[in-house]
């Protein structure tokens, strides 16, 4: 089971290397765990925790590395950085009305009479982030 | 099942430690002393396994690989995510989305983008105010171009 693993890992690794855009890393890193689910599934009930921690292993790796691969397609901090690098005028405010009409493409807001407003789902969304930013003390 | 009561214990334990460690700082001004929280955590489970005569050990290098990376990407998003910020900017009142724009800008905007990446260390400010990109700053641009 070990080699799995390990093979797993590495597979995430290069999936996430050579799948540059979401939905085929989606798709390429799915695949890497579900051929370790299934080559691995049943090898011992001795083994059970064993296989059950490297699931979890790879399953929060796939998680985390698609979080990275969005976060180095859409990161502003990232292209403020580059843009500093080259000298580059301004673009911040062209990414922050990007995000402004994203809130309503995702269904997080909606358009009243009034401007923007959370839909139950940005409500939702908001609710669990707002206690996020104090417990992690990120809003100070 | 005590491999795994470990396991989930040396991911938890470093999660939590590294919160203490950032004391709310952004993750890209502290990412050295972040790892080595997690390195610790690793090798305190790594070394528990080895002298108890333990199997696991490359599952729990696997999970705790995939725990790190989760709780990297999770933190920087909700740090960063613009976003995150906005929804939490709507739950005041309704805006428009020049009132929206202005309010993220005037809270998080692109002054205080800079003021990260200063305290980070990726930009320095020269003598005549202008901001260059550090060689930290360059290494995480060339990492970031090959990987993008």
């Amino acid at each position: 089971m070990e080699w799995y693993g390990i093979a797993g890992a590495a597979l995430l690794g290069l999936s996430f290397y050579l799948a540059r855009r979401v939905p085929s890393f989606l798709a390429s890193g799915a695949a890497v765990v579900a051929g370790f689910v299934a080559a691995t599934r049943g090898r011992g009930a001795d083994r059970a925790p064993e296989w059950y921690v490297t699931t979890a292993g790879l399953l929060a790796a796939f998680a985390g590395l698609l979080i990275v691969r969005l976060m180095l397609m859409r990161s502003v901090s990232l292209r403020l950085l580059g843009r500093v690098d080259r000298g580059a005028g301004r673009g911040f405010d062209d990414d922050i009305g990007i995000r402004v009409r994203e809130m309503r493409v995702f269904g997080l807001a909606r358009r009243t009479h009034r401007g923007n407003a959370l839909t139950p789902l940005g409500r939702a969304v908001a609710g669990v982030v707002a206690p996020l930013y104090r417990a992690l003390r990120i809003d100070r | 099942m005590i491999e795994a009561s470990v396991a989930a214990a040396a991911v938890l334990a470093p999660a939590i430690g590294s919160e203490l460690t950032l004391r709310g700082r952004k993750l890209q001004t502290s990412v050295a002393r972040v790892v080595a929280v997690w390195v610790v955590g690793y090798v305190a489970a790594a070394t528990w396994l080895l002298r108890e005569g333990r199997a696991g050990l490359v599952a729990f290098a696997i999970l705790w690989c995939g725990a790190f990376l989760l709780w990297f990407g999770v933190r920087s998003h909700i740090e960063s995510s613009i976003l995150l910020r906005m929804l939490c900017l709507l739950r005041e009142r309704p805006m428009t989305d020049a009132q929206l724009a202005a309010a993220y800008a005037s809270r998080y905007g692109e002054s205080m983008r800079l003021a990260e990446l200063r305290r980070g260390g990726l930009v320095a400010v020269d003598r005549r105010g202008g901001a260059r990109v550090t060689p930290k700053g360059r290494i995480v641009l060339l990492v970031a171009s090959k990987l993008q």
